[in-house]
C-alpha cells in the first residue's frame, strides 16, 4: 500500500476533504518549509513568521474544496501566504509604499550602475541590506523581487501565483529591479559604480 | 542579432527564461559586442544582491498541530501581534483612551448645545416694552380726572397733567 508521503498532493487534497487529517498534515509537512522561506522575506520576527505560516495553512484548508486541481497545490499556497502576510502587514499599518510610480512619469533611472556587494562583507550582511532596501519598496515589486530572486521560481510560476500575465510579471521585474537599483544607490551611494 | 533585441532579452537569458533557439543567439550577440556584455554584466551585478538566506526550519510538531487546529475548525484568524510583543497592550490602552476622549467631547458638545437652547427668555421678552407702561399711566390718568374731586375754585383747566414719560417724548 502506498505510503502517504509518496502520494502526489491532488490526491491527498481529495483525501484531506474527505476528513483523512493525516492527509492534511503530510500536505503541510511537504510545503512548509518553502512557505517559512518564502515569509521570512516579508518579516525577520520567528514568531510572526510561525504565525503567517500557520495561517497560511489553515485558509488553505478552509479553501481546499475551491482549489483548481489544473494547478499545482505549491503555487495555490504561495499566493495565500503572500497575501496573508501582506494582509496582516496592512492591518498592522504597516505597508510599504502602495502607489507605483510610473517610471515615464518621474523620469530618469539612475545613471549609474550598482556594483557587487563588497567581496568582505558577509552574506548576512547582504541580505540585511537587500531585505531593508526591498522592504521600502512598493508591494508589487517586493513581490515578484522575493518570489524571483529568493524563491528562483519562474516567471510563469509568478504569474500563476499572482494571477496575472506573464508579459505582466516580465514588465514587474524590469520595474523592480530598476526600483531596487535606484534606493540602493540611494541609501549605500559607495555602491555605485564609477564610470 | 541587434544589440536592441538583445537588451531585451538579457534579462531572460540571465532568469533561464528563454528557450534554447531564442538563448542561442543572443549567447553568440554577447561573445561579439562589448556594450550589451556591459549591460549583462550590470544585470548580474544587481542580482548578486539577492543572497540566499538561511533556511529556516518549520518548528518540531508543526504540521501534526497545524492540521489538528484545522480539523478542529480553526480558520486561522491571525491576532495581528503575538503575546511577546511588548507594543500591544499599550497600543489597546491608547485606543481606549482616545475613544473615551471622543465619547466625553461629544457629550460636552451636546450638553453646550442644550444649554443653549434650553428656555431662556426671548430677546424680544427682555427688551423693555413701554407700550403697556404708556398705556398704564394714559389709564390712571383718565382714572384720575374721573375720580378726582371736583374742589371750589378750580377750572376745567386745572386737571391733571399726565406725567411725561420717555416713551411719550
Amino acid at each position: 500500500m502506498e505510503s502517504l508521503p509518496e502520494i502526489e498532493d491532488q490526491e491527498l487534497v481529495t483525501r484531506t476533504l474527505n476528513g483523512d487529517r493525516e492527509a492534511f498534515g503530510v500536505l503541510v509537512e511537504r510545503h512548509q518549509d518553502r512557505i517559512f522561506g518564502l515569509v521570512r522575506h516579508y518579516t525577520r520576527n520567528p514568531v510572526e513568521v510561525e504565525d503567517i505560516v500557520q495561517d497560511t495553512f489553515l485558509k488553505a484548508f478552509t479553501r481546499l474544496s475551491s482549489f483548481q486541481r489544473q494547478g499545482s497545490f505549491y503555487t495555490w499556497v504561495y499566493r495565500i501566504a503572500v497575501n496573508t502576510a501582506l494582509d496582516l502587514f496592512k492591518r498592522q499599518g504597516r505597508n510599504p509604499v502602495q502607489t507605483v510610480e510610473d517610471p515615464e512619469v518621474i523620469g530618469r533611472p539612475p545613471s549609474r550602475g550598482l556594483m557587487r556587494p563588497d567581496a568582505q562583507m558577509q552574506e548576512r550582511e547582504i541580505a540585511e541590506i537587500t531585505h531593508e532596501v526591498l522592504a521600502e519598496l512598493p508591494e508589487i515589486f517586493r513581490t515578484v523581487l522575493i518570489l524571483r530572486e529568493f524563491e528562483q521560481q519562474a516567471y510563469q510560476d509568478i504569474a500563476d501565483i499572482l494571477g496575472i500575465s506573464i508579459g505582466t510579471v516580465e514588465s514587474r521585474i524590469f520595474r523592480a529591479r530598476a526600483k531596487f537599483k535606484e534606493q540602493i544607490l540611494q541609501r549605500y551611494p559607495e555602491y555605485g559604480q564609477v564610470d | 542579432m541587434k544589440c536592441e533585441a538583445v537588451r531585451s532579452l538579457v534579462a531572460g537569458y540571465l532568469d533561464d527564461e528563454l528557450s534554447e533557439s531564442q538563448a542561442s543567439p543572443v549567447r553568440q550577440h554577447l561573445l561579439d559586442c562589448g556594450e550589451c556584455r556591459k549591460l549583462m554584466q550590470a544585470q548580474t551585478a544587481e542580482k548578486s544582491w539577492f543572497v540566499p538566506t538561511e533556511p529556516m526550519a518549520a518548528p518540531e510538531g508543526f504540521a501534526a498541530r497545524v492540521s489538528r487546529r484545522a480539523f478542529a475548525g480553526d480558520k486561522g484568524l491571525l491576532t495581528p501581534v503575538s503575546p511577546q510583543d511588548t507594543g500591544g497592550g499599550e497600543f489597546r490602552i491608547l485606543q481606549f483612551a482616545i475613544q473615551m476622549t471622543a465619547v466625553a467631547a461629544a457629550v460636552l458638545l451636546i450638553l453646550a448645545l442644550g444649554m443653549k437652547f434650553s428656555a431662556h427668555p426671548e430677546g424680544a421678552e427682555l427688551r423693555a416694552d413701554s407700550s403697556d407702561l404708556r398705556e398704564a399711566l394714559e389709564t390712571m390718568d383718565r382714572l384720575n380726572r374721573e375720580e378726582r374731586l371736583e374742589l371750589p375754585g378750580e377750572d376745567s383747566a386745572g386737571e391733571v397733567q399726565p406725567i411725561a414719560t420717555e416713551a411719550g417724548k
